[in-house]
């Protein structure tokens, strides 16, 4: 039925079978609409956060949706500023993934925030101190920019093709898109260092709060290697799920590899920084804040293990198998590894987020717990939903993976 | 001239005047009031009409009657603070006497008369009140002793107790004032002792350097609010020897415990063993100053023989408390007096049994801490309502079915008599008349709710508490308007006794003419603390001014007790009281239900006073409302 | 018109000393405080966690093994010379007054974030997680002089802020610079019935507070974060100053 509007030489399944399978995702985009709904009527007494857990699950999704978004900027950085034409293949992809993730992010920190608007004081009045002004203004002109690079992936789909000025428009698009990419380069590292920073400035939590350098925290550094680090991978991870989802053969093989060699550099690196960061953290930071490093594991929840986790289960195995060139050679392998590599980042957004807050800071006060109500959890998974339609119907109209075709034919 | 304009110019003129506009002022005005608007606070705070003023009165939540200012616009009240130089509060106040401007409003406030019958509840009228109320009185008065009226007063000592003393005695009837409770038990043990039958005590903690309390919230602001925590940490500016300690005997970790210099712990009802215990350490190892014993007191030896089976080891096999502490604390108590020994309750919130008074009244006997120079328990002189009327009674002195109407005072609490207490006293097809302004708690029991005047609506003298060192007076001013169906007692109790065609005995004259009188004591102006004697004032009428203005009047120390205090009062053996201390109860399992001031009020709690029980983890929520009657 | 020939007023650093051996934990300050400021009563699902409070009392155990006494440790802002939330808020609607050293919360310019929240050490602050609400016609008694705030902002001890104003307007009145500290007293200082808070000038040496302060048995909450709070504690108790001085007693 749809047939007009599939770009030339994919094949795609039949409409119903598609509207199958956007149903379930529609009805959960429903439900969370319906939560964040509650949330802007009633207020935020909806959500299980509190005067002492201020930041919940939204927060956390924001950094890590934002972190594993990283794969735009880092795909378009490589591609365009570096020049490395196999990544061709999935940098459509990754913008829309790239998309995705920061228009989620701020759609659910625009329900997050209690006067949503007045969220344009930012602009208005700004604190040109906060680490949270530095995101929003990132956050916002990245948005714009990774629309910019997500139009002539849209200007390029059958239908608008037809139009010759916008032909035009998409061909000259396409002439400046080094620019963007740069810029968009520019502005990610900003917004991820920032968005780590953003605990690393906390001095009233000395479980978040690290040495600067320079002007910012080493999360700052941490953050934006991290991201850069995730970032190739989440790439590799989609474009695998979508291959299997869709039973078809997407990039070549080695597009991945080198996706996941670079992934795994990055994350090597990055794991060797975190190790220095959190010896000079535990060593030097925190007890010049008078606290015992060894307090921040005392409760039972977050034990050490958390770190031995985060730092090489999810950190250093994951970068050990990816730099190696036996391990990429075998799919199971990498798509593993690059799965870890996500949720690494994932749970040290995780600890950043949670365990700040969990702990205690007053000599009287209590750990404490905190678990997401149904809207706050309902509105997550509307970010997710969003994603998943966004970039179903995208794949299915659009040339996501230029690749597809000749591999299709071959 | 014709204009020859292109579409082109035309164009052109538009994207000009665009840009125009764009540089001006306007977008940036059009922002920022989309940021006004943004930043309209979505309740705007409502500006009174009226004058500013700061308001005196007198807080009548609890008996202690702390001096207020009430800040005021016009006739609404916006926050009240305590009167800096009042003498019986000394600026303080309680989180209570903070919201009293919110009680007015509460939405258990009654606002009307009900009648309340089987097929439910009607609204009354003022002349219709009258008339049921007179009849009810009537009723009593024909029906005499069984069947007749009761009046239970909440607050004895006001001009109202005084009516209800009158109209009791005019209908036959009986005057009834609840139990005492806290300290005041152990001053009343106390009295009993004395020769002089009409002997009243008061404590002025500020003379002891040792407090011992059995289960009484002292340091939760028993009496005056913050008093004991002021004179505690006042006394530690002075040498080590001299500083005053408190010592909190009670079964659970209360916050008085949790804030005491020392918390000892015995098993609830060995606290009569404990007293007995540390009596006998005292007597055993010589500790007392035996002239002042023996000048003030009789009857040690009885006292003595009952303290003998307590053996410091009997006492820590009865108690749980270590035989070191009870000789610890008995050598501390001995070494620095004065010493006081206060009762309160146990861990229920119940009061402590008769014979453990009796055990703390002789401890505090052997201390010498009672009505000598100094002495941290002094005798001090009535209020200055001079008795008349019917007598009172205790509660337990009413035969149960013997009453035919009952009337509760609006200051009666549920806590302090529970209405299981008061249902056996009832006479069948009884009326029940309360003068609550609350819903809920006794009013509910009621089959007439008259309801009479909240805090800041009542006006008139106003008595402070009967446990301090001295009589107080000062005056409570009304400053808001009371509801369209709300009536002052005393003219509704009037008007009904007329109705019912009592002849009520001439009442006393009023507490200021009785003070002027007397021209005994000062009065203390509750700002400046400037203190004026009575003798010098020209009449009544200028006393009465002083109070309206926030003074305080205290009365003159009362003379020393004449005669010697027996340590076994009337009716009490050696052998009576070491039996009951040796038969320790068992122990209520209950947690403390609440801090004392709020069992005392009757009032309920207003909404930002529970911020406290549910927005912080200060206190164990108030118990609820009782539900109406079935 | 009087001529503004000297512009520059004097600085003030305003701070408190709370002496942990007279709070009973009565809640005296928290109430008073609620109604100075017109902050709502508790809604229906408010909880201790989601209240609004601006000085919150907590009770800290004596944490040795014997130990079985308390102290009750009212926590109002602490008015930090450094403030954490300060530098965080992303649109200046909190400001430190270089002339008061008060930390102000600019409900109307507050977004709503909460991240001054996640980065006070104190939890001195509140999100109106709720509307506030005056049930039962109390909102016609709220204090004129200090404005509510909205749902969805984030509010916290102002050191009472309105009071500050009027005594100024005061002084204008009678025509002189500088108020009277008499004029200028917080609430629950007013309030606290056992008289453990002393308030006034730190700047002022003279003054009662600044003296408390020096004393070597006042100290401050987290000394070692470096936020340089203006509200002091003081105890005559060693266990209170070393338990308290120092941060996570609990664990040991």
């Amino acid at each position: 039925m749809d047939e007009p509007l599939i770009a030339r030489g994919l094949r795609r399944t039949t409409l119903p079978r598609f509207l199958l399978w956007l149903a379930p995702w529609a009805a959960l985009l429903a439900l969370g609409a319906w939560a964040i709904f509650l949330c802007f009527a009633e207020g935020l007494n909806q959500t299980n956060m509190d005067n002492r857990f201020a930041f919940g699950l939204w927060i956390y999704l924001d950094l890590t949706v934002i972190a594993l978004g990283a794969g735009a900027f880092f795909t378009g950085f490589l591609l365009y500023v570096l020049k490395r034409k196999e990544l061709r293949a999935v940098v459509n992809s990754a913008v829309v993934l790239g998309f995705l993730c920061y228009s989620g992010a701020i759609l659910i920190l625009m329900v997050d925030v209690g006067q949503p608007l007045r969220a344009w004081f930012t602009f208005w009045h700004p604190n040109v101190h906060s680490m949270l002004t530095e995101v929003t203004f990132c956050l916002t002109c990245y948005l714009l920019v990774l629309a910019i690079e997500y139009a002539p992936v849209v200007l390029r789909s059958r239908k608008l093709r037809d139009l010759l000025s916008l032909l035009v428009l998409e061909h000259q698009l396409h002439k400046v898109m080094a620019v963007f990419a740069a810029v968009g380069t520019f502005l990610s590292f900003f917004h991820q260092g920032s968005l780590g920073g953003l605990y690393g400035v906390m001095n009233g939590h000395p479980f978040s709060y690290r040495a600067s350098l320079g002007i910012w925290p080493s999360t700052f550094f941490l953050f934006i290697l991290s991201a850069a680090a995730a970032g190739p991978s989440f790439v590799l991870l989609t474009t695998w799920v979508v291959s299997k989802l869709s039973r078809k053969e997407l990039v070549k093989p080695e597009v991945l590899r080198f996706l996941g060699k670079v992934s795994g550099w990055l994350l090597l690196v990055y794991v060797g920084a975190k190790g220095v960061d959190s010896l000079v953290w535990l060593n030097a930071t925190s007890p010049r804040a008078g606290v015992s490093p060894a307090s921040f594991y005392a409760y039972p929840s977050f034990g050490t293990w958390i770190l031995f986790l985060e730092v090489v289960v999810l950190g250093l195995v994951p970068a050990l198998l990816l730099v190696s060139e036996r391990a990429r050679a075998r799919t199971g392998l990498l798509v593993l590894a690059s799965a870890l590599a996500c949720c690494g980042v994932a749970l040290n957004r995780f600890v950043q987020t949670i365990q700040t807050q969990a702990l205690p800071t007053l000599p009287f006060d209590a750990f404490l717990s905190y678990s997401p109500s149904w809207q706050e959890t309902a509105a997550f998974l509307f970010v997710v939903a969003y994603g998943v339609l966004v970039y179903s119907i995208s794949f299915r109209y659009l040339v996501l993976f230029p690749e597809e075709r000749e591999l299709a034919k071959g | 001239m014709p204009l020859d304009l292109s579409r082109r110019d035309l164009l052109l003129a538009a994207t000009g005047a665009a840009t125009g506009a764009v540089l001006s002022p306007l977008p940036w005005k059009l922002v920022d009031d989309v940021a006004i608007w943004t930043q309209r606070p979505a309740t705007p705070t409502p500006r009174p009409a009226g004058p500013v003023a700061l308001r005196p009165t007198t807080c009548t939540l609890c008996p202690v009657a702390c001096g207020l200012r009430v800040r005021c616009f016009g006739d609404v009240p916006v926050s009240v603070t305590g009167a800096p130089g009042h003498p019986a509060s000394g600026g303080a106040i309680c989180p209570l006497g903070l919201t009293a401007h919110h009680l007015s409003r509460h939405p258990l406030r009654a606002r009307t008369a009900t009648l309340r019958h089987a097929r439910g509840e009607e609204p009354l009228s003022r002349d219709a009140a009258v008339a049921a109320v007179g009849a009810a009185l009537a009723r009593a008065a024909h029906a005499g002793r069984p069947g007749g009226l009761l009046v239970v007063d909440g607050r004895p000592g006001r001009p109202l107790s005084a009516l209800y003393r009158a109209v009791a005695a005019a209908a036959g009837g009986r005057y009834a004032t609840p139990p005492r409770v806290g300290p005041a038990r152990t001053l009343a043990a106390l009295s009993r002792r004395s020769p002089e039958p009409s002997l009243t005590l008061g404590v002025d903690l500020a003379a002891a350097r040792r407090v011992v309390c059995f289960g009484a919230p002292l340091l939760e602001g028993w009496g005056t609010p913050g008093l004991l925590p002021r004179l505690r940490a006042g006394s530690r500016r002075r040498p080590h020897e001299e500083r005053l300690e408190v010592v909190q005997v009670e079964a659970v970790r209360s916050r008085s415990a949790a804030l005491a210099d020392r918390w000892i712990a015995p098993v609830p009802g060995s606290e009569a063993a404990l007293a007995l215990g540390i009596a006998r350490v005292l007597l055993d190892e010589g500790l007392l100053d035996c002239r002042l014993v023996e000048s003030r007191t009789e009857g040690l030896e009885g006292f003595a023989r009952a303290a003998a089976p307590f053996t410091p080891g009997t006492v820590s096999s009865l108690s749980g408390v270590p035989a070191a502490t009870v000789v610890a604390l008995a050598r501390d108590l001995a070494a620095h007096r004065p010493a006081v020994v206060l009762g309160g309750g146990d861990p229920a919130g119940s009061p402590l049994p008769d014979e453990t008074e009796a055990a703390l009244a002789g401890l505090n006997l052997l201390l010498g801490s009672v009505g000598g120079d100094g002495s941290p328990i002094v005798a001090r002189r009535e209020g200055p309502a001079a008795p008349a009327g019917a007598p009172p009674v205790e509660l337990a002195d009413v035969p149960d079915g013997s009453v035919g109407v009952l009337v509760l005072d609006g200051h009666l609490s549920e806590r302090a008599v529970p209405w299981s207490r008061l249902l056996p006293l009832l006479a069948p097809s009884a009326t029940v008349v309360s003068l609550s302004p609350w819903r809920g708690g006794l009013a509910d029991h009621a089959d007439l709710h008259v309801p009479g005047l909240a805090p800041l609506e009542e006006a008139g003298d106003v008595p402070g508490s009967p446990d301090a060192a001295a009589a107080t007076l000062s005056r409570a001013v009304a400053l808001v308007a009371s509801p369209e169906g709300a009536v002052d007692p005393a003219v509704f109790l009037k008007e009904s006794a007329a109705r019912a065609s009592l002849v009520l005995p001439p009442l006393p004259p009023s507490a200021v003419e009785g003070v002027f009188a007397s021209r005994r004591g000062r009065v203390v102006d509750g700002t400046t603390g400037e203190a004026t004697p009575v003798g010098s004032l020209a009449s009544p009428g200028a006393l009465g001014e002083l109070l309206e203005k926030g003074g305080c009047w205290v009365d003159d120390p009362a003379p020393l007790p004449r005669g010697r205090l027996s340590f076994l009062a009337p009716g009490e053996t050696a052998e009576s009281l070491s039996r009951a201390a040796l038969a320790a109860r068992p122990a209520p399992a209950a947690q403390r239900a609440a801090v004392a001031r709020e069992a005392v009020a009757a009032a309920p709690p207003a909404s930002l006073l529970t911020k406290l029980t549910r927005e912080t983890a200060l206190r164990t929520p108030p118990v609820a409302v009782a539900p109406w009657r079935a | 018109m009087e001529p503004t020939a000297n512009p520059r007023e004097r600085r003030h650093r305003y701070g408190m000393v709370i002496d942990l051996d007279r709070c009973t934990g009565c809640g005296a300050c928290t109430v008073a405080c609620s109604v100075e400021n017109n902050v709502p009563p508790p809604p229906e699902r408010s909880t201790e966690r989601t209240g609004v409070v601006w000085i919150r009392v907590s009770e800290a155990q004596d944490p040795r093994p014997a130990g079985a006494r308390s102290v009750f440790v009212p926590v109002p802002c602490q008015q930090c010379d450094d403030p954490p939330c300060e530098k965080v808020c992303p649109q200046r609607a909190v400001e430190l007054d270089p002339k008061t050293g008060i930390v102000a919360q600019v409900a109307v310019r507050c977004l709503g974030c909460r991240y001054c929240m996640a980065a006070c050490p104190y939890h001195a602050r509140s999100f109106n997680w709720f509307r506030p609400e005056w049930p039962d016609g109390t909102a016609a008694l709220l204090n004129p002089d200090v404005s509510v705030r909205q749902r969805g902002t984030v509010e916290k001890c102002s050191f009472c802020a309105g009071r500050l104003q009027a005594a100024k307007a005061k002084a204008a009145a009678a025509g002189s610079r500088e108020i009277d500290p008499a004029d200028y007293v917080p609430a629950c200082v007013e309030a606290c019935p056992s008289r453990a808070i002393v308030f006034g000038d730190l700047e002022d040496p003279s003054s009662e507070v600044a003296r408390l302060a020096r004393e070597s048995e006042s100290f401050r909450l987290l000394p070692a974060l470096g936020t340089r709070p203006k509200v002091l504690y003081r105890s005559v108790e060693p266990w209170v100053r070393a338990s308290l001085s120092q941060p996570e007693v609990s664990r040991g």
